[in-house]
């Protein structure tokens, strides 16, 4: 209240002209280029990213599509090969083969009984009887494309057969050197070797046969 | 105030004005009506042009046997289609040189590697429209080859194709599928619901060179793929089935031949091998009635092979025993003038019901079966499964005809041995699975589970049945009657004799009904035996139907006996150790 009290009227002050400096427009011009600059930069910026992610998503897509393309090529190739595969193990070309290898199919089956130390059925040899040898295909198949070629089946079994053969020769060599250096040859050695599957020295690869509580393996559907 | 005069100018920038608002207005509208009240009608039509739907399709599931051997199998083949509105000399690439070709060269290409004929190949590289098919279903191989070729406007297309590995090898049960995929014969057709697949849909977004673009894709319905079907069948001794069919309906130039081999305990069907069979994938080749599994289908009076349904039933009544005695002349009268005769001759001869089966004597059997009624013997037939499909349900299965009550007086007796009834091979080979498995009738298994493309295993055919039929004791002296019919002299079963092994079998020389109410001369040959006949494990029934070099069924012993050898090798059956029971054929 008091306040109010003691005001009095003030002099005006009387108005002068101020030499003054003309305000500058530069900052204000230099803020709105600033800001311009700023925008197209960005806006360029955008532009560039969004141009290296195109070229990046299209490069991306052709890469893609080469993949594909390339899948498309090995799952081809995989498919003919395994045409090929059922081809030669077709019943017709396993047929035609044993064939023209001369086979001839054993009638009389003959099976050792381990448990009783027998030999079950007249164990004769097969006969070159024309009855007897393997027929040659009498079922057609329009899917047998790729046939073996018995030439080369027996080049290889007789490559095989030689390799296995030079291979126990060299087995037996070893054997006998072993034996001979050996002052005392312990029977029971070989003999274990035999029961563990060493055969002639060298370990037998040939999988083991089940054989049911007969000694006959089982008919394969019991 | 003076009212002030507009002028020139403002009136023309008033005028300006108003253009500018109604350009705006009608932009607005525009804008209005495209982006609100059209917009969806104009997205579809975008995505329209930029999309594309292709059908993705399903791949038909295999069918395997019993080890798990593919014998259908569906692969991709190519259809080679070409646009003759582009056909023009063109340029490859050959050891990194640009070389041209003309047409001609691309058409002798072409036709060399496609196996045609360069005019058949020209005239298909002509025409006013964008497409035309120049060979269809090619292999892998053959697509790849044509593809070196690098002509710009071929086109192949990529198609499922249906392939059999083994040929005709149980052609005739696989049935087959047409050109364009769908099923059209035998399991094929029956079992067409675990087959088939179900197309799927994709529709994917492209950029203008045809490439798509990533992310797009949408499937909107997967494709489903078929199941795997698996059979009983073993490939393997299909396979040997089949050769030695093959061999004998050649030699004896028969219409068709049939091995049907059964696992006795368990009703499994190893093999049901017919000549002549299908090749599937080729199956315009073989002749209509060839295309189907006669062992389901056909119908026909089985003959002497039903004599041992008539002795089981007199035996099973209590009437008759292997050693009952009957007098049998080589002719009989039934009904006062129906003659009845043996097919070969004989004076009167005394036979026991041991004696009837190995000489297999109609005017012994039917001293035997008269003693047990029409009506009895006709329910034994309906318990040995005779006037019914079977549960292999296979299409356009024979169900066969066997009367409740005669039709006529004498069928009272030719329905002793087998006339006056029809029966299908299946049917036949279970009347001997019921010997062999001690009078219990199981039904026929063929086919045993599908396995669907998620690995969910359902069983195929119902489940299996056991109908006791015959007495265990019944049975057991049938089957010791069949081993007497291969092990005494006398009659066709000795032919069938397997050194080593017991086993039982009768023979059927079946007469054909000619469709004038009388019979032809050519005959339906048969053997049905079982092994090892101490134990049977494997029954096998071979048919051989109007033979023309023999005409009984001492043509129908030999493949029986080198099918059962495999059979018995195949299935490592030692050789029997005990001797087989002699019961006397004569008094």
């Amino acid at each position: 209240m008091s306040a109010a009290l003691n005001l009095k009227p003030m002099a005006r002050p009387s108005l002068t002209v101020v030499q003054g400096q003309r305000p500058s427009i530069l900052p204000r011009v230099q803020g709105r280029l600033g800001f311009a600059l700023m925008v197209v930069v960005g806006c360029l910026s955008i532009a560039l990213l969004n141009l290296g992610l195109n070229l990046a998503t299209s490069t991306g897509v052709y890469q893609v599509a080469g993949l594909k393309a390339e899948k498309a090529r090995l799952d081809l190739n995989t498919q003919i090969l395994a045409q090929q595969v059922d081809s030669l193990s077709s019943n017709q070309n396993l047929a035609s083969a044993a064939q023209a290898m001369g086979m001839v199919s054993n009638a009389n089956p003959v099976f050792l009984d381990v448990n009783s130390h027998k030999v079950v059925g007249d164990a004769t040899a097969a006969s070159g009887n024309l009855d007897r040898r393997v027929s040659g295909n009498l079922i057609a198949n329009a899917q047998w494309t790729t046939r073996s070629n018995p030439g080369q089946i027996r080049n290889a079994l007789a490559r095989e057969q030689a390799k296995a053969t030079a291979s126990v020769a060299t087995n037996v060599a070893t054997a006998t050197a072993s034996t001979t250096s050996k002052t005392k040859p312990v029977a029971t050695s070989s003999s274990s070797n035999a029961e563990a599957g060493y055969v002639g020295g060298a370990k037998s690869s040939a999988p083991q046969v089940g054989l049911a509580n007969s000694g006959i393996p089982t008919a394969p559907t019991h | 105030m003076a009212k002030r005069q507009p002028s020139v100018e403002a009136s023309r920038l008033r005028a300006a004005r108003i253009g500018v608002l109604f350009i705006l207005a009608a932009f607005i509208f525009a804008l209005v009506r495209i982006q609100i009240v059209d917009a969806p009608k104009i997205n579809q039509q975008s995505m329209d042009r930029r999309s594309n739907t292709v059908t993705i399709p399903a791949m038909r599931g295999d069918i395997v046997d019993a080890n798990g051997k593919i014998l259908a199998t569906t692969v991709m083949s190519y259809d080679i289609n070409v646009d003759p509105l582009l056909v023009a000399p063109y340029t490859a690439t050959v050891d990194g040189k640009q070389v041209t070709y003309t047409v001609q060269d691309a058409t002798n290409q072409l036709a060399y590697i496609l196996k045609l004929d360069p005019t058949v190949v020209a005239a298909k590289l002509k025409g006013t429209s964008h497409y035309s098919q120049v060979a269809k279903q090619v292999d892998g191989a053959t697509y790849l080859r044509i593809k070196r070729l690098d002509i710009p406007w071929v086109y192949p297309q990529a198609v499922p194709h249906r392939i059999y590995p083994n040929g005709a090898l149980a052609g005739n049960l696989l049935g087959f599928v047409g050109t364009e995929g769908n099923a059209l014969e035998g399991l094929e057709l029956s079992e067409n619901k675990c087959l088939a697949g179900v197309d799927g849909q994709e529709t994917y977004q492209r950029g203008v060179d045809g490439i798509r673009i990533p992310g797009t894709a949408a499937v909107a319905v997967a494709p489903k793929n078929g199941g795997t079907l698996k059979l009983t069948i073993d490939s393997d001794l299909q396979y040997y089935a089949q050769q030695v069919m093959a061999k004998y309906v050649r030699n004896e130039r028969a219409d068709w031949g049939s091995a049907i081999v059964v696992e006795a305990k368990t009703g499994k069907v190893l093999a049901a091998a017919e000549v002549p069979s299908v090749d599937p994938n080729a199956y315009w080749a073989t002749s209509a009635d060839a295309r189907s599994a006669r062992i389901f289908r056909t119908t026909f009076e089985p003959g002497s092979t039903i004599k041992t349904v008539t002795a089981a039933t007199a035996i099973d009544q209590g009437v008759a025993t292997p050693t009952t005695h009957v007098l049998a002349p080589q002719t009989t009268f039934v009904l006062n003038h129906f003659r009845i005769s043996d097919s070969h001759m004989h004076p009167t001869e005394k036979l026991t019901l041991q004696g009837i089966l190995i000489e297999s004597s109609n005017t012994g059997i039917i001293q035997i079966g008269i003693k047990v009624p029409y009506e009895t013997r006709a329910a034994y037939w309906a318990k040995f499964g005779l006037g019914a499909r079977t549960a292999v349900n296979y299409p356009g299965e024979g169900s066969g005809i066997v009367h409740n009550t005669a039709p006529d007086g004498v069928s009272v007796y030719t329905s002793m041995f087998g006339q006056a009834m029809t029966v299908t091979p299946i049917q036949t080979a279970y009347i001997y699975q019921t010997f062999a498995n001690n009078g219990v009738r199981l039904s026929p298994q063929l086919m045993t589970t599908c396995t669907a493309a998620d690995g969910t295993v359902t069983q195929v055919q119902k489940a299996q049945t056991a109908t006791r039929v015959l007495k265990p004791s019944t049975a057991r002296q049938i089957v010791n009657m069949l081993e007497g019919d291969v092990v005494q002299k006398g009659g066709v079963g000795s032919t069938a004799a397997i050194p080593g092994y017991r086993l039982g079998g009768k023979s059927g020389t079946a007469q054909i009904a000619d469709g004038r109410g009388g019979y032809g001369a050519l005959h339906a040959i048969s053997f049905i035996g079982m092994a090892p006949a101490e134990d049977p494990q494997y029954v096998l029934a071979v048919t051989i139907y109007k033979p023309r070099t023999v005409s009984n069924s001492i043509g129908a012993t030999p493949p029986f006996k080198a099918i059962m050898e495999q059979i018995l090798r195949m299935y490592r059956v030692p050789p029997s150790t005990t001797k087989s029971p002699v019961i006397p054929a004569h008094w």
